[in-house]
């Protein structure tokens, strides 16, 4: 193509952290830096906060479109393995269940298993469905190994993620982009100027004098949104009425023992802590509502609650639960923070930047803007956010603790309809609404009704087949043969190691798919 | 706790009623007892033939019917895809297959791949990408191989069904499921002070027939959901200017491995053949041409060696507020019913049913999964409403009245962002619930040569060259498979020999 084309050929990307250097990568990547010329603006003096350190296997996907070596990644970021996240005393206090990457059994008949364990429980077998889930058992167990690639496997059944330094991500994927020609400019944005007819941004102007004049921006300020919400004035749509947390403090810690290959969420009497174990550390927050909990009680509980020494000062953060009500308007999409904030319970964050930066690549504009290429990564990304919401809410208001006014509170949220209808039919007889499109389907939300005692009386009645004999056999069978497999897995600190002796030789990680279960699920 | 379900009463002794039967007899177990009032299935289009999407197979292997032994029958002629003759108003055609054409490159979607080559001034038509297309225009068939990377690995076919041999198959898996069936009329439906069914009574001093749930499979008559509990129909005639249309059957020269939908001037035909004969089906708006002309106009089109006279009936689209109400779901046409494009009544019958099966409830206590059956009901109408509209958008350059009229028929939201994005930026938005695969939206779009304005971004950063040379061998190694592989007839042949071999006789 010739460079005299007209259209869209200066990309400026406003702020570096995760979301400015992922965008930044996957368009080197996708798009080129030969057609496009890609610049981001970062400043050294303004940190970053680092969302989210433990992830969702749909990563793996991105670094595979990107090109990128597993191996060399997991060095970069110190990362570990990753089977799940396990939730401590969410239904009530003293329970704790896992949430695997990965799917229940295998259906035993056409209805599904969570159908025959229902029933199961019913005649009298007491077995916990996490004891049916591969990935659930070996998390327990501490060990880990790559997903089998034969279907019929059951150790093909889960698939696995990672906890990583999202500062060393962040860095490991600027020497990515500048390697492929993204212009990195040191710098603070200190003015946005816009074309006066058509309202579009032109240009940053920085506090060096210098001017970065730009066809479409990404805006990856942060919580600041200095171009979506400063200058196009988009509204940002507040759900703290849902989601009522809007205080975190963080903290590292030494690591003690061999990490476990699991995020672990700790419901506190006003929120709920994180524990995220890396190779050389272990991350550490508590996420809280400062209407019901100051910030010494919630850093004091944080500190009180850790497994090793402290490394830094706690880090104390503020947030408001919502999003852009549009990420795309005029010539800027809001990515990362300043599109929306989640807490990262589920560990969603870096997810919706990267599905916000496939979404936008696909649709990305040849020579004009289409207004409905708009529309259509405005909707994909409304849908996102609110299926994450209304799946983070669940984990809130399905509790039965009644020990704090929080929790009060929380058991008698007003819903969103769609989570309402949702919650109410699984009730009926443990049937999940069923979508396409989301980053937790079918599995997830039996893990978190099953695992927070939203127990349904009633199943289907395809699982009502087998003698109450053969069912029960069958299940024991199933139980027997997760754990003997999980057995064979090994140890995740010395499948951490086996990377190491591995660096350089051809790939063996398993293929990554779009999808938190796995190839086969 | 409430009661739980046990016995289920099926009403209607159609296609639609031993589906059901059939299917869920068979997958429910024994905890369930199912009788068919075997009354007729009227009121409506009740087609002779019906053309299925793929999803058939999977259906016939749950309801327990083989495939093989259908074919063989002559129950059934294989489908790769639909024919699309003269919706352009130019005479032009073009295959429409189930599966997406060509392949990824750079797990990229080849529909970009196949614009920009359309760009840069390469008019191949878009179905010459697809082993499936190509081979229904030349009359082949074969089963598609189970080795992945093969070109027929994405053969995907449906069937071709002799609607009255199909029902006794599945009438014979429905019996050996234990389905009993009573051979009676209805003389009336009694209902209980909630507004439910109670019971409903039969002709010739039979005892009333009582049961848990009612499935009324009567067709458009709807003799429960509409005459007995008065469910209101929505009408949605707005999406073709069709009132009426006219049937006749004939027997072509030999059986082709597609249906056809064809636009006239008046109208269109959409056509399926079985092994027995095609029924082809003239739709038209009766203000526009009287019938005797609609007839002429259909045996004009189809050779004049027709079998049977022409049956006019009504065309009238619409759905059920509600096709679960109270204990009674109505399933097929006494549901819904809409023109048919690429496929049949007997297709969205068969996907209410396994609706069902995925929701059938296990007590009395069911009033959320009844919700969750209507909100899913719903949402498939309108994208399948949408889908037909397009038709009518389609159609908007030929000449004459009725699609002067089409082209004047409201867009819903829905339909207008897909065209808007499709032909800005050549993507088609994905909507939960749309029963239509991706694939045949994108592929009626640029097989009827509505190609995007603007490029993909990442196909414009490739090497023109390159994407050049992966097309162009494309197209030689599918030209050249689909010259390898029999004709449909003669396929057909070979297994009714192989099976004669078989069993010896």
């Amino acid at each position: 193509m010739s460079t005299t084309d007209p259209g869209i050929r200066n990309i400026v990307i406003a702020g570096g952290g995760t979301a400015g250097w992922m965008t930044a990568a996957a368009m080197a990547r996708l798009l080129g830096t030969e057609r496009y010329r890609i610049t981001l603006i970062e400043s050294s003096a303004i940190g970053t906060v680092g969302v989210g350190e433990a992830t969702v296997p749909h990563l793996r996907f991105f670094n595979e479109l990107l090109g990128i070596d597993e191996r060399e990644f997991m060095r970069a970021t110190s990362a570990t393995f990753k089977l799940g996240i396990e939730f401590v005393d969410w239904g009530k206090i003293g329970d704790r269940y896992i949430h695997p990457f990965g799917v229940y059994g295998r259906p035993l008949y056409e209805c599904g298993f969570l159908h025959s364990w229902l029933r199961g429980r019913a005649l009298g077998d007491r077995s916990s469905l996490e004891d049916y889930a591969i990935g659930a058992v070996a998390a327990r167990k501490g060990r880990f190994a790559y997903p089998a690639l034969e279907e019929s496997d059951l150790r093909s059944k889960y698939s696995y993620a990672f906890h990583i330094d999202a500062n060393r991500y962040a860095a490991f994927l600027k020497d990515y982009s500048e390697a492929r020609g993204v212009r990195h400019i040191d710098g603070r944005i200190e003015e946005v100027s816009c074309d006066s007819a058509s309202g579009l941004i032109a240009a940053l102007k920085l506090e060096s004098g210098e001017t970065v004049a730009g066809d479409f921006f990404i805006d990856c300020s942060g919580f600041r949104a200095l171009l979506a919400e400063k200058t196009l004035g988009v509204e940002f749509e507040d759900w703290s009425r849902w989601l009522p947390c809007d205080r975190a403090v963080a903290i590292p810690s030494e690591s003690v023992g061999e990490p476990p290959p699991f995020t672990r969420a700790t419901a506190s009497g006003a929120g709920w802590r994180w524990r995220i174990p890396l190779q050389h550390r272990t991350g550490n927050g508590h996420v809280y509502c400062s209407r019901y909990m100051d910030d010494t009680q919630a850093c004091d509980e944080l500190l009180a609650g850790l497994d090793g020494e402290p490394l830094a000062e706690p880090n104390f953060l503020r947030f408001r639960t919502g999003v852009r009500a549009q990420s795309w308007r005029k010539n800027c999409v809001a990515i990362g923070l300043s599109g929306g904030f989640l807490e990262p319970l589920e560990s969603t964050s870096i997810y919706l930047i990267q599905v916000a930066i496939m979404h936008l690549i696909d649709l990305f504009p040849g020579e004009r803007i289409a207004p409905a290429a708009v529309d259509e990564f405005n909707r994909l990304m409304r849908t996102e956010y609110e299926r994450v919401r209304d799946f983070l809410i669940l984990h809130y208001c399905a509790s039965e603790r009644d020990d704090t006014p929080f929790w009060n509170d929380c058991r008698n949220l007003s819903l969103p309809d769609s989570l309402q209808r949702k919650m109410d039919l699984f009730r009926e007889q443990g049937q999940v609404e069923h979508y396409q499109k989301g980053m937790f389907l079918e599995p997830s939300w039996i893990a978190v009704y099953i695992g927070q005692n939203i127990v349904p009386q009633r199943w289907h009645p395809g699982a009502d087949t087998p003698g109450a004999e053969a069912l029960k056999r069958q299940l024991a069978a199933l139980r027997e043969e997760v754990a003997a497999l999980a057995e064979t897995l090994p140890a995740h600190a010395s499948a951490l190691q086996a990377l190491d002796a591995a660096q350089g030789r051809p790939q063996a990680w398993p293929p990554a798919a779009m999808s938190l279960y796995g190839v086969f699920s | 706790m409430s009661a739980s379900v046990t016995h289920v009463a099926i009403v209607g002794g159609g296609v639609t009623g031993w589906s059901a039967a059939a299917m869920l007899a068979g997958r429910l177990g024994e905890g369930v007892k199912f009788t068919l009032l075997d009354i007729p299935e009227k009121g409506g289009e009740s087609p002779r033939c019906q053309a299925s999407l793929p999803s058939i197979r999977g259906y016939n292997r749950l309801a327990g019917v083989d495939e093989v032994d259908l074919v063989t029958r002559g129950g059934a002629a294989y489908t790769l895809a639909t024919a699309y003759r003269n919706w352009q108003g130019d005479g032009g055609d073009h295959f429409l297959p189930f599966a997406a054409h060509g392949f990824m490159l750079e797990r990229r979607d080849f529909h970009g791949f196949a614009a920009q080559q359309r760009r840069r001034g390469d008019s191949t038509p878009y179905d010459h990408y697809s082993v499936a297309a190509l081979a229904a225009r030349q009359g082949r068939y074969r089963p598609p191989s189970p080795k992945p990377g093969s070109l027929f690995a994405g053969l995907d076919y449906g069937l071709q069904l002799d609607t009255a041999i199909y029902t006794g198959m599945l009438r014979a898996r429905a019996l050996a499921a234990g389905v009993e069936v009573v051979e009676s009329a209805l003389a009336g439906v009694e209902r209980n002070a909630l507004g439910e069914i109670e019971e409903l009574c039969l002709t010739d001093r039979r005892a009333p027939l009582k049961a848990d749930l009612y499935l009324d499979c009567s067709g458009r008559c709807a003799r429960l959901i509409g005459e007995a509990l008065a469910e209101p129909r929505i009408h949605a005639g707005d999406c073709m200017p069709a009132d009426r249309c006219v049937s006749v059957t004939f027997t072509p020269d030999r059986p082709v491995p597609h249906s056809t939908l064809a636009a006239l001037e008046q109208g269109w035909i959409y056509s399926v053949s079985a092994p027995t004969g095609t029924e082809a089906t003239l739709y038209f708006c009766c203000e526009l041409i009287a019938d005797e002309r609609a007839l002429a106009l259909l045996r004009q089109w189809s050779g004049g060696n027709e079998k049977e006279d022409g049956a006019f009936r009504a065309v009238s689209p619409g759905r059920r507020r509600r096709s679960w109400s109270g204990n009674c779901i109505a399933l097929g046409e006494a549901a819904q019913s809409l023109d048919s494009f690429v496929t049949g009544p007997l297709h969205w019958a068969q996907e209410s049913v396994v609706r069902l099966l995925q929701q059938f409830p296990a007590s009395r206590d069911f009033s959320r999964s009844r919700d969750e059956f209507n909100r899913r009901a719903a949402l498939e109408f309108e994208h399948r409403r949408d889908f037909a509209r397009l038709h009518a958008w389609l159609g908007a350059g030929i000449d004459g009245q009725f699609w002067r009229r089409a082209a004047e028929l409201p867009v819903s939201d829905a339909l207008q962002h897909r065209l808007d994005l499709f032909r800005q930026r050549g993507i088609m938005p994905f909507y939960e619930g749309d029963p239509m695969p991706q694939a045949l939206w994108i592929s009626l779009l640029l097989g009827h040569n509505h190609w995007p304005q603007e490029r993909d971004a990442i196909v414009a950063a490739m090497d023109p060259g390159w994407i050049a040379e992966q097309l162009e061998r494309m197209r030689t190694l599918m030209a050249r498979a689909v010259a390898s592989m029999p004709g449909h007839d003669e396929y057909l042949r070979y297994l009714v020999q192989s099976k004669k071999q078989n069993t010896g006789t």
